[in-house]
């Protein structure tokens, strides 16, 4: 069976996640908004390979790279995530496969107790998937991206107590070729 | 009825799920899917939809993923399937 693959950010794939990270249609969603640079992104993965709070990966499924995912908190009670989906490609079901994903990897750990996240208010895509999955709107702020554009984002939290519920409703929508493959991810050394 | 027009039925039942809408004036074969206004959920709930209405999800069967772009690449892997048996 073919499962989803989490591959630790590197300097082998480097080109990879700033193409995506840099296109404008990611970075208008991102509070650093700005474009990453080679020499930042290179900093940026030495700091990744000290600090064990943080996990950033490639998400691959089927042997491509698909996607981004990555985490912040970890080891802490209240852990946040995000992601972004390179792929022009539609592959039915993979949003929901990687909320699926975050879900598992973050209450996987034994302090998780929230995972959490942030959307800005016009990315209507994880809006309409959390109200869909019933994972609970607990704020809205405001904030200067790093280019200096006021945004409204909007913050979920999952609790522990409330996951399954939400894998329960993902189950529901997944295709079979996804749902088998994110019954068990596997990461990459 | 002809695959096609199951996938046109559950397209809309989709769009209608998610709350959104077509943002072309009629579905083709050259529409391209990422623009079409069916959103990332709404795409997954059409192919679980497609799965219990056919009783088969093409993408699983599939050795070599092959994913489509255009509507007429999303039809053609349902059509191909059916032709298979």
């Amino acid at each position: 069976m073919k499962v989803f693959k989490l591959v630790p950010f590197s300097k082998d794939n480097a080109d990879r996640v700033l193409g995506w990270r840099n296109s404008e249609k990611i970075r208008l969603n991102m509070l650093d908004d700005s474009v990453i640079e080679h020499s930042a992104h290179k900093k940026f993965l030495a700091v990744l390979a000290e600090d064990d709070s943080m996990a950033y990966f490639v998400v691959e499924f089927k042997g491509a790279s698909v996607a981004t995912i990555y985490f912040t908190g970890l080891g802490s009670d209240k852990v946040t995530w995000g992601c972004y989906i390179g792929s022009e490609k539609t592959i039915p079901g993979l949003f929901v496969a990687i909320v699926v994903i975050a879900v598992k990897y973050s209450f996987s750990l034994p302090t998780t107790r929230i995972l959490r996240s942030e959307v800005a208010v016009y990315n209507s895509n994880p809006i309409k998937l959390n109200r869909f999955l019933g994972i609970p709107e607990t704020s809205r702020f405001s904030r200067s991206t790093k280019t200096g554009r006021n945004v409204e984002f909007i913050e979920y939290r999952l609790t522990s107590e409330e996951r399954n519920g939400v894998l329960a409703k993902a189950g529901k929508v997944m295709p079979s070729s996804v749902k088998q493959s994110c019954e068990e991810f596997r990461l990459e050394k | 009825m002809q695959v096609r027009e199951v996938i046109l039925e559950l397209f809309e039942e989709a769009l209608e799920s998610t709350e959104s809408r077509l943002q072309c004036s009629e579905l083709k074969d050259d529409t391209v899917l990422l623009d079409s206004g069916l959103d990332s959920l709404g795409f997954a709930i059409l192919v679980a939809r497609l799965e219990e209405e056919l009783e088969f999800d093409p993408f699983v069967e599939m050795e070599e993923a092959v994913y489509p772009i255009t509507f007429g690449d999303f039809v053609a892997i349902y059509e191909n399937r059916v032709k298979k048996g």
